[in-house]
């Protein structure tokens, strides 16, 4: 990556050390509630970032309303 | 706008590269990561299935209430998508000439085009008897729409007649119509052969299946954790 990222906070792996990281709403506030996205990483700079395609959140979400 | 699928099947995952002054319509929480300058906005419009009512009815759809506009600036962006299952993404191409339009199972949607119509559908009555979702997702319009599945994704041709399990859907042409049907000639065998009820398609379309169904893994798991 180069320059700035956005990348939800269940689905960071990794980055290198030379990239800034700061936790942020993905748009509004009133638009971070509603969109589900809630808090995102805003990652700023150059280098390579690792991201994993699924998000343990994801699965506790689909699996909560499950259990009797 | 250009769309990849990157580590098909099981941990699928959709990289959108987005030409200035594009858009994507996507299922809220899908987000994975995306350009910085990517313009996020958050809406319940969606075609014909808007307002409040319109998200309203989509929560009955086991959809998300809300769903997320991206949108690229002047410059042109990169947004990656996933659903929240294992399982695999299906770009689908809507043109008006073809075959009128798809019907999605109701959990199958991820994304679309601005130029898409995302509806819900009661395809009757027959459908409370499958045993999975009431509602179906009836996609029209012009543009692509990217289907998300549990398990991978496989296309079948059907002309004449074809038999799939309720469970195991994830969207077909809408050429094509269905009933509910028991897999067995008896209602005992069809409750005993652990098949129960099965989707019977008729006429000449392409239809799209999942490899596992995800109302199953749910009552597998969630019989055995512990209770809330």
């Amino acid at each position: 990556m180069n320059g700035e990222f956005v990348v939800d906070s269940g689905h960071l792996v990794a980055y290198e050390p030379g990239i800034r990281m700061k936790v942020g709403l993905s748009s509004g506030l009133v638009g971070s509630v509603t969109s589900g996205e809630g808090l995102v990483n805003r990652l700023s700079g150059q280098g390579d970032i690792y991201l994993q395609s699924r998000s343990i959140a994801g699965l506790v979400r689909f699996l909560r309303p499950k259990i009797r | 706008m250009q769309v990849e699928v990157l580590h098909q099947p099981d941990s699928s995952i959709a990289k959108i590269d987005l030409d200035p002054q594009e858009e994507l319509i996507a299922e809220a929480g899908s987000m994975v990561a995306m350009s910085g300058f990517l313009n996020v906005s958050t809406t319940l419009r969606q075609g014909k299935g808007g307002g409040v009512f319109g998200g309203l009815k989509r929560m009955l759809a086991g959809e998300s209430l809300f769903l997320s506009v991206f949108r690229s600036g002047t410059a042109p962006g990169e947004l990656y998508l996933a659903p929240k299952l294992i399982g695999d993404i299906l770009p689908y191409q809507l043109s008006a000439d073809r075959s009128g339009g798809l019907v999605v199972q109701s959990t199958g949607y991820l994304a679309s085009t601005p130029g898409v119509d995302i509806e819900l559908g009661f395809q009757g009555i027959k459908s409370i008897f499958s045993g999975e979702s009431i509602f179906w997702l009836n996609v029209t319009g012009q543009g692509l729409v990217l289907l998300s599945s549990f398990g991978g994704i496989y296309e079948i041709d059907v002309d004449g007649e074809y038999v799939v399990d309720t469970g195991h859907i994830v969207a077909f042409e809408k050429s094509l119509s269905f009933s509910i049907a028991k897999a067995n000639k008896s209602w005992i065998g069809a409750l005993m052969g652990g098949e129960g009820l099965v989707c019977r398609f008729r006429g000449k379309g392409r239809l799209f299946c999942q490899t596992h169904n995800p109302g199953a893994f749910g009552r597998t798991i969630g019989s055995q954790l512990p209770a809330r």
